[in-house]
């Protein structure tokens, strides 16, 4: 049986972090590390070393963008893909990237939300 | 003469004691004499006299402390004390005062000097003890007054209600050519008036100091004025009076503004009153609508001349010429009305022949307006369809009022079938009905006697939670409507506590009626079907949900646009997320609101979404 993947879920509202985990964790093959907490998301991704990260861009008292800058600067983080899911994306923007990062907008039907992020993950 | 009044002297020497007793024994006063401070407490307490002579220096507890004691004491602290003592340093005298005495009489002391002291303190004493009864008296009697003011404004209110929802009825019933259409309409004319009158006389000495909170709410001051003439047509008939509308600056022929419908109908009532009895026979009276400002104006020009002599009083309280009944109280109670509302009023006699009355009122922003004038449309286009055919589903429906007339006009205008009806006419009756669970939604009268709407339904939402311990939210059903004579902020806080679903104001018209019944019976809205893998979040969910609520309330009460709007984001995000649509689509119009700033709307929404959340049902599917 392969290792299973992990995605970093960083988002400052618990109750998504939460339904995010149990709907990719129910996938099966898949476990989940997540924070509400954006200064502790370079930290943990660097304990976690996740395949995935999905990131929420308005975080509150910082946003997604220089989260995921911190992340990619860090030899041991800097190769991991990052998604932005935000309702800051429309559906629209979503043919778009962000400094090559896939944009997902949480506007669309949770199921395809999770499609689209079991998507991203590297082989 | 009635009861002796008496005196406790207390000093630690005896001659002073029988020398001071004599003095004052044989001016009739009954004494009491102690030697020492501990003593005088005791005494004191067991028999509170009318007054203490309280030496200072003395053996044990002295003076000072004494008097401290006494004062210290609920039982003893009003009686009046002097001092007196030989010590007749500036600083003794300041303490004495300190410590709570009203006099300081100096050692050796002469008769008439003490009996002077004496006799005017307990002159004193009882004067203020008669000014503290009749504060007592006052207030009951005023608080007497306030409650037999609300009952009748409530029981006044609620008759009124009745006549005016039956007349409007049979006018609708027989349409607008009917002769006896005619003749309700005059009858629920003096319904209108009868609520003027209510405001004036009740609610004007609110307005007075400033503490009448008027009811803010969109609607179109050309219905109100129309409403108000026709109130008037016998007078104006009478008189040959014709009346003429023109419009300034708007196609829309209207002019909505923001204010207290009602209110504005008193303040017409009287404008119109006199427009009416000062213009000559023969001649017309004319309105004219425009925009001035951040206002609606509105004129009233009639071919009447005010005397020149009270034209720069016209607004003032009690001024009135020329008429024999005038009570010079209503341009006064017009000036208030407008006042109250942000609005005002101004007279211009310039036109030689003409007295025009200007009143302006805030109108309401674009955005509102526009959505007023499609609500109405939308409501006009319901209206050509007969109220019978309006599509309800069947429903049990319960009434809960006491007032007949009430219950009356309620049975007339709910359509049976669809509907079933039942009624209740105290808070136990009710109660029971709400327990036999079989309802659909209940109108629920506030002011009931006996366990009132409020206990009622208290007492009901305590039963369901026994009944079903632990559930997130509420059953959705039976959808608790409360009616009310009172649309004050308290009133709606103490109804949204005790449970109910929604709180209309009497008296109500038809249209609103309908629409709470339709949204409240639409099947579907309160239901939510969510994904069964996600059952184990939602109680936390809609917990942490409403805790986020409160604080969009928060943000609202501090008129904090950018959090509210941040916050109501986040809401309409995880909302959307989790599959309530309903309640992200309200999140999404509370973020329109907080970015618009419109804090009234705001609330508005929350309180609606609140009542979604608490209405909604949760499936698993």
């Amino acid at each position: 049986m392969p290792a299973p993947k992990r995605i970093l879920i960083i988002d400052d509202d618990p109750s998504i972090t939460k339904l995010l985990k149990i709907k990719l964790e129910a996938r099966g093959g898949i476990v989940t590390a997540e924070t509400t907490v954006p200064y502790q998301a370079a930290a943990l991704a660097k304990e976690f070393l996740p395949d995935l990260i999905v990131c929420d861009i308005d975080l509150g008292e910082t946003d997604g963008g220089e989260v995921a800058q911190k992340i990619s600067a860090d030899s041991r983080t800097g190769s991991i893909p990052i998604i932005f899911l935000s309702s800051m994306i429309t559906p629209d923007d979503m043919s778009q990237r962000s400094g090559g990062r896939r944009l997902i907008s949480k506007k669309l039907p949770f199921a395809e939300i999770i499609e689209l992020i079991i998507q991203e993950i590297p082989a | 003469m009635s009861k002796p009044q008496s005196i406790l002297i207390v000093d630690d020497t005896a001659e002073n004691l029988t020398v001071l007793r004599d003095i004052l024994a044989h001016e009739g006063y009954r004494v009491r004499p102690v030697l020492q401070g501990a003593l005088a407490l005791k005494s004191a307490a067991a028999d509170p006299p009318d007054l203490i002579l309280l030496d200072i220096m003395m053996p044990g507890m002295d003076g000072y402390e004494t008097c401290e004691r006494l004062k210290a004491d609920e039982k003893t602290r009003d009686i009046p004390v002097l001092f007196i003592s030989a010590l007749d340093g500036t600083e003794s005298k300041v303490h004495g005062f300190e410590v709570g005495a009203l006099d300081y009489i100096i050692k050796p002391f002469r008769a008439g000097e003490v009996l002077a002291r004496v006799r005017t303190h307990l002159a004193l004493q009882e004067a203020r003890q008669r000014l503290v009864a009749q504060n007592v008296e006052l207030r009951q009697a005023a608080s007497l007054r306030e409650d037999v003011d609300r009952m009748l404004r409530h029981d006044l209110r609620g008759s009124l209600a009745g006549v005016i929802g039956f007349s409007e009825l049979i006018i609708d019933e027989l349409g607008p050519e009917n002769e006896s259409a005619e003749h309700a309409r005059v009858i629920a004319g003096a319904g209108y008036a009868m609520l003027s009158m209510i405001h004036s006389s009740f609610d004007l000495m609110k307005m007075e100091r400033g503490v009448y909170e008027a009811k803010a709410e969109i609607f179109d001051l050309v219905e109100v004025v129309r409403q108000v003439v026709s109130e008037h047509g016998l007078t104006a008939e009478q008189k040959s009076l014709r009346f003429r509308y023109t419009f300034a600056e708007t196609s829309d022929e209207d002019a909505l503004v923001r204010g207290e419908r009602l209110l504005c109908h008193s303040l017409f009532h009287n404008l119109v009153k006199n427009a009416i009895e000062a213009s000559p026979p023969g001649r017309s009276v004319e309105f004219r609508f425009g925009l001035k400002g951040e206002c609606t104006e509105i004129s009233i020009r009639n071919a009447g001349v005010v005397p020149e002599g009270i034209r720069g009083r016209f607004f003032d309280k009690f001024v009135t010429e020329g008429k024999t009944d005038g009570t010079g109280f209503g341009t006064y109670s017009a000036r208030l009305m407008a006042e109250t509302q942000q609005g005002s009023v101004r007279l211009d006699c310039s036109e030689l022949g003409h007295t025009t009355i200007f009143v302006a009122l805030p109108h309401p922003t674009p955005a509102e307006s526009a959505q007023f004038r499609t609500a109405r449309s939308q409501a006009q286009s319901d209206h050509v369809r007969r109220f019978s055919s309006i599509e309800l589903p069947a429903a049990d429906v319960l009434i809960a009022d006491d007032d007949p007339a009430s219950r009356a006009y309620l049975k007339r205008i709910l359509p049976t079938p669809p509907l079933r009806l039942s009624f209740a006419t105290n808070g136990n009756e009710a109660l029971a009905r709400l327990c036999e669970n079989s309802l659909a939604v209940a109108f629920i009268d506030l002011e009931m006697p006996g366990m009132n709407g409020v206990e009622l339904v208290q007492a009901f939402r305590a039963w369901q939670r026994a009944r079903a311990p632990g559930t997130a939210s509420r059953p959705p059903t039976p959808v608790l409507i409360g009616i009310s004579g009172h649309h004050d902020p308290v009133t709606r806080e103490r109804c949204r506590e005790a449970g109910f679903d929604r709180l209309l104001t009497k008296p109500v018209a038809k249209r609103k009626l309908y629409d709470e019944l339709k949204q409240a019976l639409s099947p579907g809205s309160a239901v939510v079907h969510l994904d069964p893998a996600i059952r184990d979040l939602i109680p936390d969910f809609v917990a942490s949900q409403n805790a986020l609520l409160k604080e969009l309330e928060g943000f609202v009460a501090m008129s904090d646009g950018g959090r509210l709007r941040s916050l109501a984001h986040r809401l309409q995000g995880s909302f959307a997320m989790y599959g309530f649509e309903t309640a992200s689509r309200l999140s999404t119009a509370i973020e329109a609101a907080g970015k618009s700033e419109d804090f009234r709307r705001a609330r508005i929404l929350i309180d609606d979404l609140r009542a979604h959340l608490r209405r909604l049902e949760i499936r698993f599917a």
